[in-house]
């Protein structure tokens, strides 16, 4: 009798147990996506002693861990279809993102412009990530004969890898085959007539400010005799006019590119080298390692020479790894504070806003939602972008985190103490900005709650005046775009929308009159400063923290700001400075 | 029992079709914008409007529905993927190789080794060596794949640098993410072998075979194996579907391009085709590999055979002596 | 527990019944000597057999008769050697076969014997035979294992073994779920008796079949039999069987033999109470009873039996020494032996007249 009450006592016990640990689990779930977020987060804490005990071996230990790492190196390379053996330099690159097409048409992703920046090439671009300078690559010159109209020419001795010589009709017929496909930026174009082997005539659908420039950026341009010759649209196998041509790809996880000993740009009459597109390496070696971990791991362990946007969360042991370098670069993705400018809304009222700009410590948010990797930027706006003034930064007062003056404003304001709420994707540098924002808010005394949406349906809920109620709206935008309005007219156009209202729910003749004036033509930094300052008076947007972009890299590499992409600061391996006693090769 | 394949085949078609109907639909339903999606952030409502047009998003359901159905089913084309816009089909054909290979060889080594170790466990019945068995059983099932992924990793990449850490390539590049996948398939065939033979190992026939004499070794191999076999087909078979779909996450770790990671890909970038077509391959591969399940079974148990054959052997003829 | 005495009574039997063979050495084909075996579990014991021996000749039919649960089917295990391991421990005793013991024999060695000098039939032809298995293949695996005969005479001698016990040989082919309960027991007879064997252990075969089937596959037993005069130790419940099937009768009860003699003696000077109970309780076919007279009382509980004799709960003489003394196996008459302590009159029947 008493063994059977002990089962039975054991039983319960075990079945509560069971429902305990269900519900701690149930309980604790982020919300992250794929998992892999909680995954890495745990198992980050396992690499971090992994990764000391490692480096207390390399340290002992520096030669054996090089040569292990070369041979690591070597016996990737022995997979590779390189044809000619020989010294030849290779470095192995790690990528956060997988890479699963090569087609030309894939539009700017950042991740693929660092492989198909190397393949394929555009008509001109921005030189470098940080430069407004416009410069030629396919294109010889260009006239703007009037607002939609451009006259392009051409090199005359432009071959891609497989041998083409490429004519006014290719350009044409890959702008239009961009348009068709729906590449975004493509559809500023309206059409294109060939007017002789090398010259074109380009015509926009709009004279909207910085559309040639787009659509130059946007459109890699190819032969149609090499893309007809593939078979599936070159998704597998790239035929370009750029310095690497494709060795090996096997799609979702690497990829090799290798220097072109034919680049056309080297025996070309007319066209001078671009410093973006050198070839400072023989061959390139893509891997796309998605998980945090992998990506830590090669880094220290040297399989990968240069680890590209880093996981803030690796980046210190990364750092740690004796003879690498995680530098930090600039980026362009810089997260706003957005309000909700109409009459639904008590951010209606400037001081509100001004309380909310004041009360934020961006600081805060760097150091714990990005692991200390990112900055607070002076102002708003980007360097790189036409009408962005450097100046902005010394001669505003951009909201520094001030207790006291947000106070004041609070007090000024006619805040009763309603609930503001913060709309955000649900992603989880956004779920912990929000709280830093919640936490920041609430310290003053405004209270506030979060409200999380899919990115997809998040789209939906934007525009103030229409969708959802919302207060105050986190998001982040990259400074895609030549022009600093490209990017701003999101926000602050009120034609975008029909009702004639902007994404923040403004119908303002002053500002719409501010907006029209730096997209027209004859645009002047005047007119930016102007609009600047309207938006800066009344704080409709504030930039309170960017990301930084971190490279992983030996340090005897250094990265010129010509290697990097003026779309994302993307790198362009092959431009990297490589020393001159680099010791991994290809076999 | 030909008769029987071909109307199993049929079957399949129905199966696929109301899979993909009811793929197409719940995408449909589901709140979020393809247009948005295919232009990426950042459109302005116009471009999106129009953009909604010429991917026809903005016809009725049926018609979206025929449209898909057609072709998928009669052009045999999983059309293009939103965000990378590259065929579906030719990226399917290139990942379900490496799906394939995670699950064939796992699931081998499952049979392979989950068998025997079940089957020893069986006879050996809380003496010691189950004890052990079943533990490690117990192990295999509880330990999360990618805690078991990242610890070889770490030992055997960063510790001991015997095997490459991700990618794809020759065999060193196989032996961590085909140990990761199947450890929990081996134990969870361990346990299901064991508690079907120590069925089996009660049942009457088997104290004829002993009766008659016959070794231990033959009883096993051809009176309790056979027997016990059949509803541990049944779970290898589902074992099989879920390694299929459920390599994803060793694929994520391992960076092995396959038909799993691609559809969570597709999942987090809210690519519909993508993961339209995804869903639709994976249920094909399921429906044919529940079909070979059946087959073989019918093939091991004859009873089941005959069920499906459809006809039952009677002899029609008239014997005096027979009953 | 009348060791001796049963030794005795059994030697001086056979000499005496088979008087012309006084002074050859008389085949006691197999016999049995204080078998005991009880099943250990955590719980409890359960002596199931407690001190049993008996013996069988050449070539007659031995009816091992009881209530479910005395035991007689735990003594056939014995012989053979399949009793389940962990919870069954033999306590004691021998069994010889032709003069070989098999109980205390290797694994190795109770391989050549099952099968081939002793086989079994079981009790349930539904599940005695391998659903995954064809039958004749069943069969084959018997001969191929204990005879070397190459694989077409194996089958051979398989197809005719099935003609043997009336089927087809054309069914060879066919797997168990195609046959009815009579054809699957058929099978199972030929299994048995495929590789000849010195011994056949019939458990209840006939039990779990109807009557008309029952009477056939008796007759095959009676037919096959006569032609391989092969001796059978067959365990049944039934007296109707019995008397149908067998030459001597050796009545058991909780464990034990409680009396043994050949079929006449038995049926017709039935000496033990519990006999007598179980010959009373059967109803006359031309009787016109209302009630049936069954035993008082049940079985003992084998996991604590009654100290003395067995069966003094139930019975309608018994005396106090019948409580607390262990009873032996007494001669009463030659050939025919009773466990009582009753016994002053040299037949009871004439007692139970009174």
């Amino acid at each position: 009798m008493k063994k059977i009450c002990m089962k039975k006592a054991l039983a319960t016990l075990m079945a509560l147990s069971l429902a305990l640990a269900c519900a701690a689990c149930g309980g604790g779930a982020p919300q992250a996506p794929a998992g892999s977020a909680a995954a890495t987060a745990a198992a980050a804490d396992a690499t971090t002693t992994a990764a000391d005990a490692a480096d207390a071996a390399d340290a002992a230990d520096a030669t054996s861990s090089t040569a292990g790492a070369s041979d690591a190196v070597a016996s990737d390379a022995a997979s590779d279809a390189g044809a000619d053996s020989g010294a030849r330099t290779k470095v192995t690159v790690g990528l956060t993102n997988t890479v699963q097409t090569m087609t030309p048409f894939a539009g700017l992703n950042p991740y693929y412009n660092m492989i198909l920046g190397e393949i394929y090439q555009r008509l001109g671009m921005r030189a470098e990530f940080g430069s407004t300078e416009f410069a030629c690559a396919l294109m010889k010159e260009y006239e703007r004969v009037d607002p939609v109209t451009y006259s392009v020419e051409i090199h005359g001795d432009i071959y891609d890898s497989a041998g083409a010589h490429m004519t006014a009709e290719d350009v044409a017929w890959s702008l239009e085959e961009a348009k068709s496909i729906g590449v975004p930026g493509a559809n500023y174009l309206e059409s294109a007539e060939v007017s002789g082997d090398y010259s074109l005539t380009i015509k926009l659908i709009n004279d909207s400010l910085g559309g040639f420039e787009t659509l130059c950026e946007s459109c890699m341009i190819i032969t149609k005799a090499s893309y007809e010759a593939s078979s599936d649209g070159m998704s597998s196998s790239p035929v370009g006019t750029g310095p690497y041509v494709l060795a090996e790809f096997i799609t979702g996880s690497k990829a090799v590119i290798e220097k072109d000993g034919n680049y056309w740009m080297n025996k070309s009459a007319t066209a001078a080298p671009l410093d973006c597109y050198a070839q400072n390496v023989d061959v390139i070696e893509f891997n796309f390692l998605t998980e945090t971990t992998q990506m830590a791991l090669a880094v220290e362990s040297g399989t990968v020479q240069m680890g590209q946007w880093l996981n803030e969360s690796i980046v210190a042991d990364c750092d740690a790894v004796d003879g690498v370098v995680a530098e930090q670069m600039e980026s362009s993705q810089m997260c706003e504070v957005l309000f909700n400018v109409t009459d639904k809304s008590p951010c209606l009222d400037a001081n509100l806003r001004k309380a909310i700009a004041y009360c934020v410590n961006g600081d805060l948010v760097v150091q714990n939602v990005l692991y200390g990797i990112g900055y607070v930027p002076a102002a708003m706006g980007k360097v790189g972008q036409h009408g962005n003034n450097p100046a902005w930064g010394a001669e505003y007062d951009y909201f520094p985190y001030d207790v006291e003056k947000a106070k004041e404003f609070l007090a000024q304001s006619g805040y009763n103490g309603e609930t503001l709420t913060i709309m955000i994707m649900s992603l989880p540098n956004f779920v912990a900005g929000a709280q830093v924002l919640q936490a920041n808010m609430q310290a003053v005394g405004i209270n506030c709650e979060i409200s999380e949406y899919d990115d997809v349906t998040y789209g939906k809920y934007q525009p103030a005046n229409t969708g959802y109620n919302y207060d105050i709206i986190l998001h982040n935008m990259s400074m895609r775009g030549a022009y600093l309005i490209q990017t701003l007219a999101q926000w602050f156009d009120q034609n975008w929308y029909q009702d004639g209202h902007n994404m923040i729910g403004m119908a303002d003749a002053e500002l719409q009159a501010l907006v029209d004036a730096c997209m027209a033509p004859d645009w002047t930094q005047g007119d930016y400063d102007a609009l600047y300052k309207y938006v800066y008076d009344n704080c409709l947007m504030y930039q309170w923290y960017a990301n930084a972009f971190t490279v992983a890299h030996p340090e005897s590499v250094t990265i010129p700001s010509c290697a990097r992409g003026a779309n994302k600061g993307e790198l362009l391996v092959g431009a990297c400075n490589f020393p001159a006693d680099w010791s991994y090769f290809a076999q | 029992m030909l008769k029987y394949i071909l109307k199993r085949l049929l079957m399949m078609i129905p199966v696929i079709l109301c899979v993909a109907i009811l793929v197409f639909t719940i995408i449909y339903f589901t709140p979020g914008d393809a247009a948005q999606v295919v232009a990426g952030q950042g459109t302005p409502a116009e471009k999106l409007d129009e953009l909604r047009e010429s991917m026809g998003l903005n016809d009725p359901y049926f018609v979206q529905l025929g449209r898909y159905l057609h072709q998928v089913f009669v052009k045999l084309d999983l059309g293009t993927a939103m965000v990378n816009k590259t065929s579906i089909t030719s990226d399917m054909q290139a990942r379900f190789p490496y799906s394939m290979t995670l699950a064939l060889i796992g699931i081998a080594f499952a049979i392979c080794v989950g068998i025997p170790l079940g089957v020893y466990s069986a006879l050996h019945q809380n003496k010691v060596g189950d004890r052990i068995a079943v533990v490690v059983s117990m192990l295999g099932v509880s330990v999360p794949h990618f805690w078991l992924a990242l610890m070889l990793i770490l030992l055997f990449s960063v510790k001991l640098g015997w095997l490459p850490a991700y990618g794809v390539g020759g065999i060193a590049y196989w032996i961590m993410p085909i140990i990761a996948n199947c450890v929990g398939g081996m134990a969870t065939t361990a346990r299901q072998t064991r508690s079907s033979m120590l069925e089996v190992i009660h049942c009457d026939y088997i104290v004829t075979a002993r009766s008659k004499g016959l070794k231990q070794s033959q009883i096993i191999l051809r009176h309790m194996l056979p027997n016990a076999l059949i509803p541990i087909i049944t779970v290898t078979g589902m074992n099989f579907g879920g390694m299929l779909g459920g390599g994803l996450i060793i694929e994520q770790i391992f960076t092995i391009p396959g038909v799993g990671f691609y559809l969570t890909k597709g999942i987090t970038q809210r690519d519909y085709y993508a993961v339209m077509g995804g869903v639709i391959l994976l249920s094909v591969a399921f429906s044919v590999i529940m079909l070979a399940t059946d087959l073989i079974q019918a093939f091991v148990d004859p009873r089941i055979k005959a069920q499906y054959a459809g006809d039952v052997k009677r002899r029609r003829k008239p014997h005096a002596r027979e009953a | 527990m009348g060791n001796g005495a049963s030794n005795d009574a059994g030697n001086g039997a056979s000499k005496t019944m088979r008087g012309a063979d006084v002074g050859e050495e008389k085949q006691k084909f197999l016999e049995v000597r204080d078998l005991s075996v009880r099943y250990e579990t955590k719980e409890e014991t359960v002596y199931a057999v407690n001190g049993v021996s008996f013996s069988l000749e050449k070539g007659r039919t031995l009816g091992l008769v009881g209530e479910t649960g005395a035991g007689k089917t735990t003594i056939a295990r014995a012989i053979l050697g399949i009793l389940p391991s962990p919870p069954a421990v033999v306590g004691g005793g021998e069994i010889l076969l032709g003069g070989d013991d098999i109980l205390g024999a290797s694994e190795r060695e109770m391989h050549d014997i099952r099968g081939n000098r002793v086989t079994m039939i079981f009790q349930d032809p539904m599940t005695a035979l391998n659903p995954v298995m064809t039958i004749g293949r069943q069969i084959e695996e018997v001969i191929e294992s204990h005879e070397r005969v190459s694989k077409d005479e194996a089958r051979k001698r398989a197809e005719e073994m099935l003609e043997m016990v009336g089927i087809l040989a054309e069914r060879y082919s066919e797997y168990p779920h195609q046959f009815s309960g009579g054809m699957k027991q058929r099978v199972v007879i030929a299994i048995a008796l495929a590789c000849n064997p010195d011994l056949l252990l019939a458990d209840e075969p006939t039990t779990a079949l109807d009557v008309t089937i029952q009477a056939q596959v008796l007759d095959l037993m009676k037919t096959l039999h006569k032609k391989q005069n092969t001796s059978t130790i067959l365990i049944t419940h039934d007296l109707g069987v019995v008397s149908e099937m067998c030459d001597e009768v050796a009545i058991v009860y909780a464990g034990e033999i409680v009396e043994m003699g050949s079929l006449e003696d038995i049926f017709e000077r039935p000496a033990h109470p519990y006999m007598l109970g179980l010959l009373g309780a059967i109803p006359a076919i031309d009787g016109d009873e209302e009630k049936l007279s069954p035993i008082p009382g049940m079985t003992p509980d084998p996991t604590s039996l009654p100290p003395g004799c067995k069966f003094h709960p139930r019975c309608k003489y018994a005396a106090e020494a019948c409580k607390s003394e262990p009873v032996g196996m007494k001669e009463i008459a030659p050939g025919h032996f009773c466990r009582c302590l009753n016994l002053a009159a040299p037949n009871l029947a004439a007692r139970e007249a009174e």
